[in-house]
Order: structure tokens, then C-alpha cells, then sequence
């Protein structure tokens, strides 16, 4: 019986095929917007996490805190809090801190002969490739003795190195690095591996100084930009944000001068914003498969009302109220099933393209699969209803008068 | 010994178009016995598909009694009526009504779906019916549009008799076709009569009602006579 009311169906959708297409229209939006969302967030997801624990785990970050910002003030970042000092004294005073890196970040126009390039300059210490888990390729990087002796020496990330120096070894060459009003010749003494883009910068296209080197020759700056704090491991991370915040309060006696964020944090915020972004276009598909639902509704009402004759005729041969409600329903499901199909390749199809084009990783979860389709047919079968009730419930002999 | 197998009593239908009420039978009462052949006569209007309707179970009555084989239908339910609709009665229209998108075979087969029988049986038994009424064997998988109207008949009665039915309603069967397709589709009328089922044949044409054993005359909704 379901198999010849399958093929009355098909049938049927096949005899006006233009008019199937458009009212599957609607499904095959809202499925494939549904898969295209889910699979592209999930992506995202993936490889912004993938990339903040690129750089290594247990990473915390002091930044300075914002000053003013209330009765109408603009609010400003607090600068000068931060001294080497602070630093030693951060790195002493907790037992689950292994290594505090102080840094300056600034720009720099860098030259060597007649290639420039403006890179970032990263003023910092030797802990700073084992805090952000960057290797060295050639040469080497920052050492105790550079910092000590304020020496005027750099490491450079492949970019830098590739644009300042093609076919040429950068090691052992000057390059003069411009930044603020200052002027600095600097000794190429290591490049770094290939590392790529972290959230706001690129490690390959900055160059890394010893920070007491900047400090002194700019103007006998005291203060650095920021700590990058790495825990003893990964488990003691929050306890070593905690002993830093105590400590810093204590040091600086004013909690708004300073903020702590932590990578897991971080990982946190970007899972709660992504998923708070994929639940809000989830909602939008969601809207537009209901959208679709009420199409079919439309088209099979329609349909309806074309075939009362037929449905007369069903009736004076034997068919029961159920057959009717059944064979419309089935008709509305394969509406919706068709749909589902196409949708779901459409919606693979497009997060393909976004993929290839953003580099994120397709992440088409079986959940994702099973929920379109679920709701296509689910839909099919809610708004197939009231026409299959509809035609159920028609009286045989006013049917057959039907013109 | 003779059985009756539709007794009506003092049947009424009345219609009711907007606030406006129609009688198509204000007053019907009859009795027929199995194996009849009854042709119903009458004006346009007087009545006559709406007693063909009542008596093949598509519309109940308004008032009044109307048992089928002992059975009463005013009680039965609408899966019931469907049910008596599919196996005991066999309809053919004076459109036809085949269904369109369908061949001939495939029409034939629609009741025996309702059945519940199994394909392979539905089309050796749709394949057995069409021979039956004559219609040659390369016609089987034309779609309606592709016959003639005395084809079209031919296969409408098929679908009629696929469930084996003891009683074939027909409402104006030959007002469609020319008089030498009319007296085929007479003729085999006149031959499942004879293998026992019950025919009800509704005609405005004399000639017709003359195959027939008995003529009830029906006018304004009455029987007007008998004979
Ligand atoms: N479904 C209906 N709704 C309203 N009036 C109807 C309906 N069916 C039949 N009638 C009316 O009932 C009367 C009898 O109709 P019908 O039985 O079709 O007559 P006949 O078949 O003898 O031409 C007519 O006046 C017709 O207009
Ligand atoms: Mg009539």
C-alpha cells in the first residue's frame, strides 16, 4: 500500500515538475542553510582553537587596564606600570609561575640595502619562544647575554626574512630598523620557523629584539607593553592567574591598572561567541524551513483543490478517509524529502567553497545531517497535514461533481 | 425464493445550497431483489444520481431507512461504507472518470489496491477484466486520453468489476457514446446480469431502459411509476 501510494507521489510531482521544484524551493534553502551554518561554524570553532593553543597551553597574558571612561570621559589605556622589575618580582612571588616574558610591541620600518618592509618590532626576552612555542630554523634566538649587554642584535620571522633578504642568508647581515624617531642597526643573528597568523599578528612578519636594548636606546623607556606569563602546566594555569592577580594588586595597589587573560579564557569567549553566532543564523535557517514548510503547505492545498475529482473518484472505488489522508501526507513528505536531499548537498557544496576559500576545515557532523532531515520531513508531514486532512474529509459525491 | 438486497424506506435527501434548501428525494421507498437488472428513468433533475449515490453508499440519506444486504447503512461508518464501496458495488460514470496520469491497466487496478491485494494478482486480475469487456490487449497501457469513448467505458466497467462485485451502479453509462459503442457497453451490462450481479442502470434514453427487467420512473424526487 505505502509503496504504490510512494509511486502515486512521484507521479504526481513528476507531472508538474516545475511546480515541485519551486515549492521544494523553500526546504532546499532553509537544509542547506542549516548545513552550511552548522558546518562552517563548527569550523571556524575548530581552527580558531586550533590556533590559540598553537601557542602551547597554559599561556597567560598581562595587559595594562583602562583608565576613566566614566562621566563622559574618554577612556585611556594605562601606561607605565609595567617594569622589568615588576616582572623578576612576578616570576619569584608565584610558586605556579614558570616564566614571566616581558615585551614591548611597536612598528619598525626595516632596510637593508634598498629592501624595506615594515614589520612589527617584538622587544622581548629569551623566554620568548618558549612561552609562545616558536622554534628557530637557522641561527639562533635571543640569549641572557644580548638582554644583559643591551645588544644590538635581531631575530626575524620568515616573512621578514624572505622580503629583506630573497636569495640572500640573512645571518650575520645589518639590516636599520626605524622606529618612533629612532634609528638602530641590528645584527641578523637567527630566523624563526614558519609559525603564520595568530588572532591579531603574524609571527612570521615581526622582528625580535632584545627588550633593554629598545628600552635604553628609546629614550630610556622604564615601562614595557606587556607580560605573557607561562604556568608551570596546564592544569596550574587558573591557579597562576589567581597568584598573579593577587600579586599585582598588592604591588600596584589599584586592580584597574592591570587586566589577566588567560588562553583558556580566550578559548572560551571565542566558544561562547561562535556559538551564540551559530544559534542565531541556526534560528534564521530554522525560520526559513518553516518558511519552506509553508510553501509546500500552499502548493499542496492547491493540489487539493485540482484533484477533488480524483479524490471523489479514489473514493467511489473503495478508498478509505485514511488512504486519502496517508496519500497526500506521503506527498508532502516526498516534497520535503526531495528538499532535505538537495539541500543537504547544496549546504555541503557552499561550506566547501567556504572552506577553500577561508581554509577552515568542513566539519559536517551527523547531528547537523539528521536534524535537516529530521525537520524536512518533519515539516513536510506538520504542514501536510491540514491539505491531507482537507482531502480526507471531502465528501465523495460533491468530489465527483466537481469541475 | 427470491432475496432483496437494497431496501429503501421513505428515503429523503435534501440538499442545502447557502440558506437554501434543495430535495433531490422527498419520498423513495423500494425494494430490490439480487439479480436484477432495474433501469431508472426520469427528467434532468429529477433525482436520479442522487439515488444511485445512496444506493452505492457514497451519501447517506436525510432521512428515512435504507438497509443493503441486511445491513444497515445509516449506522455504518464511513471505513464501512469505503469497504462496501471497494468489494460489493461497482461504479461507472457517464464521464467515465478514469484517472488521467494512469493507463488503462493501471486504472483498472486503483480498487484492488484499495483491497489490499498483492500487484502481481492485481495485474493478472486487471489484465483478466479488460479481456473480459473486450478491450484489445494493445490497448492496456494507453493513458485515457489515447481512447475512445466506448474504450474508455470498456474500462471503467473493468474497474467495476475487479473486486468481483454483485452489484454494478451505472449513472447515464451511454450518454458519452455514439449508439453502436452505447449498445456494446449494453451488451455487456446485459452479460453480467446474466452471470448473476445486480444492475442499476440510470438513462434518459428509452431505448436503453428497454435491456432492462424493470423501469422505475422517478420525477420531482418521487417514484412516479413503476412497471
Ligand atoms: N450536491 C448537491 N448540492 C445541491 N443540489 C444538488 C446536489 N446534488 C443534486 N442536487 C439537486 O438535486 C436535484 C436532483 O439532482 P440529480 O439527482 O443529479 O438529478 P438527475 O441525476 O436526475 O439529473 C437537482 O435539482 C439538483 O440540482
Ligand atoms: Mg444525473
Amino acid at each position: 500500500m505505502i509503496v504504490e501510494l510512494i509511486k502515486i507521489a512521484f507521479n504526481n510531482l513528476g507531472s508538474n515538475k516545475l511546480r515541485s521544484f519551486l515549492s521544494m524551493l523553500g526546504i532546499i534553502i532553509g537544509v542547506s542553510a542549516v548545513i552550511a551554518i552548522i558546518s562552517i561554524g563548527q569550523g571556524a570553532t575548530y581552527r580558531i582553537r586550533s590556533r590559540v593553543s598553537s601557542l602551547g597551553s597554559g599561556l597567560i597574558i598581562v595587559s595594562p587596564g583602562f583608565k576613566g571612561g566614566k562621566a563622559g570621559k574618554v577612556s585611556t589605556e594605562v601606561r607605565d606600570v609595567f617594569s622589568l622589575e615588576l616582572a623578576a618580582d612576578l616570576a619569584k612571588g608565584s610558586p605556579d609561575v614558570e616564566e614571566v616574558v616581558p615585551s614591548i610591541n611597536s612598528g619598525a620600518l626595516l632596510k637593508y640595502k634598498d629592501n624595506n618592509y615594515q614589520a612589527r618590532m617584538v622587544a622581548t626576552t629569551p623566554g620568548y619562544i618558549r612561552v609562545l612555542n616558536c622554534s628557530v630554523e637557522r641561527g639562533r634566538f635571543l640569549l641572557e647575554r644580548d638582554v644583559e649587554g643591551f645588544r644590538k642584535v635581531a631575530v626575524i620571522g620568515q616573512g621578514v626574512a624572505s622580503e629583506l633578504f630573497p636569495g640572500e642568508d640573512p645571518l650575520g647581515k645589518k639590516i636599520i630598523a626605524y622606529f618612533g624617531k629612532r634609528r638602530l642597526i641590528f645584527e641578523v643573528v637567527g630566523v624563526l620557523a614558519h609559525k603564520g597568523q595568530m588572532m591579531f599578528f603574524n609571527f612570521d612578519e615581526q622582528i625580535y629584539v632584545p627588550i633593554t636594548t629598545v628600552m635604553k636606546r628609546a629614550a630610556g623607556k622604564r615601562y614595557v607593553d606587556l607580560y605573557l606569563i607561562q604556568a608551570k602546566d596546564a592544569d596550574k594555569a587558573e591557579s597562576a592567574a589567581m597568584e598573579v592577580e593577587f600579586l599585582l594588586t598588592r604591588k600596584l595597589k589599584d586592580p584597574d591598572l592591570f587586566r589577566i587573560r588567560s588562553q583558556e579564557e580566550v578559548i572560551e569567549t571565542v566558544k561562547q561567541i561562535t556559538s551564540t553566532m551559530i544559534l542565531m543564523l541556526a534560528g534564521i535557517a530554522g525560520i526559513s524551513l518553516v518558511v519552506g514548510g509553508i510553501g509546500i503547505m500552499n502548493i499542496m492545498l492547491v493540489s487539493v483543490t485540482e484533484r477533488t475529482r480524483e479524490i471523489g473518484i479514489r473514493k467511489a472505488l473503495g478508498a478509505k478517509r485514511s488512504d486519502i489522508l496517508l496519500q497526500f501526507l506521503i506527498e508532502a513528505s516526498v516534497i520535503s524529502f526531495i528538499g532535505g536531499v538537495v539541500g543537504l548537498f547544496l549546504g555541503w557544496i557552499v561550506s566547501a567553497v567556504v572552506s577553500h576559500f577561508t581554509g577552515w576545515p568542513i566539519i559536517i557532523s551527523p547531528l547537523s545531517i539528521v536534524l535537516a532531515f529530521g525537520f524536512s520531513v518533519g515539516i513536510g508531514l506538520i504542514f501536510g497535514i491540514y491539505p491531507a486532512r482537507k482531502a480526507a474529509l471531502l465528501n465523495p459525491v460533491e468530489a465527483l461533481r466537481y469541475e | 425464493m427470491e432475496e432483496v438486497l437494497f431496501e429503501l424506506k421513505n428515503v429523503k435527501k435534501v440538499y442545502r445550497v447557502g440558506e437554501v434548501y434543495v430535495p433531490a428525494l422527498r419520498d423513495v421507498s423500494l425494494k430490490v431483489e439480487r439479480g436484477a437488472f432495474i433501469a431508472i428513468v426520469g427528467r434532468s433533475g429529477s433525482g436520479k444520481s442522487t439515488l444511485l449515490h445512496i444506493l452505492g453508499c457514497l451519501d447517506k440519506p436525510t432521512e428515512g431507512d435504507f438497509y443493503l444486504d441486511g445491513e444497515n447503512i445509516l449506522e455504518a461508518s464511513e471505513n464501512r461504507l469505503a469497504s462496501i464501496r471497494n468489494r460489493k458495488i461497482g461504479f461507472v460514470f457517464q464521464q467515465f472518470n478514469l484517472l488521467p496520469r494512469m493507463t488503462a491497466l493501471e486504472n483498472v487496478e486503483t480498487p484492488c489496491i484499495y483491497a489490499g491485494v498483492k500487484r502481481r494478482e492485481r495485474i493478472e486480475r486487471a489484465r483478466k477484466v479488460l479481456k473480459k469487456v473486450g478491450l484489445e490487449e494493445e490497448r492496456f497501457f494507453h493513458y485515457p486520453s489515447q481512447l475512445s469513448g466506448g474504450q474508455r467505458q470498456k474500462v471503467a466497467i473493468a474497474r467495476a468489476l475487479i473486486n468481483d462485485p454483485a452489484i454494478i451502479l451505472a449513472d447515464e453509462p451511454t450518454g458519452s457514446l455514439d449508439s453502436r459503442s452505447g449498445d456494446e457497453i449494453l451488451k455487456i451490462f446485459q452479460r453480467l446480469n446474466e452471470e448473476g450481479r445486480t444492475i442499476i442502470l440510470v438513462t434518459h434514453e428509452q431505448y436503453v431502459a428497454e435491456y432492462a427487467g424493470r423501469i422505475i420512473r422517478l420525477k420531482d424526487g418521487y417514484i412516479e411509476d413503476e412497471k
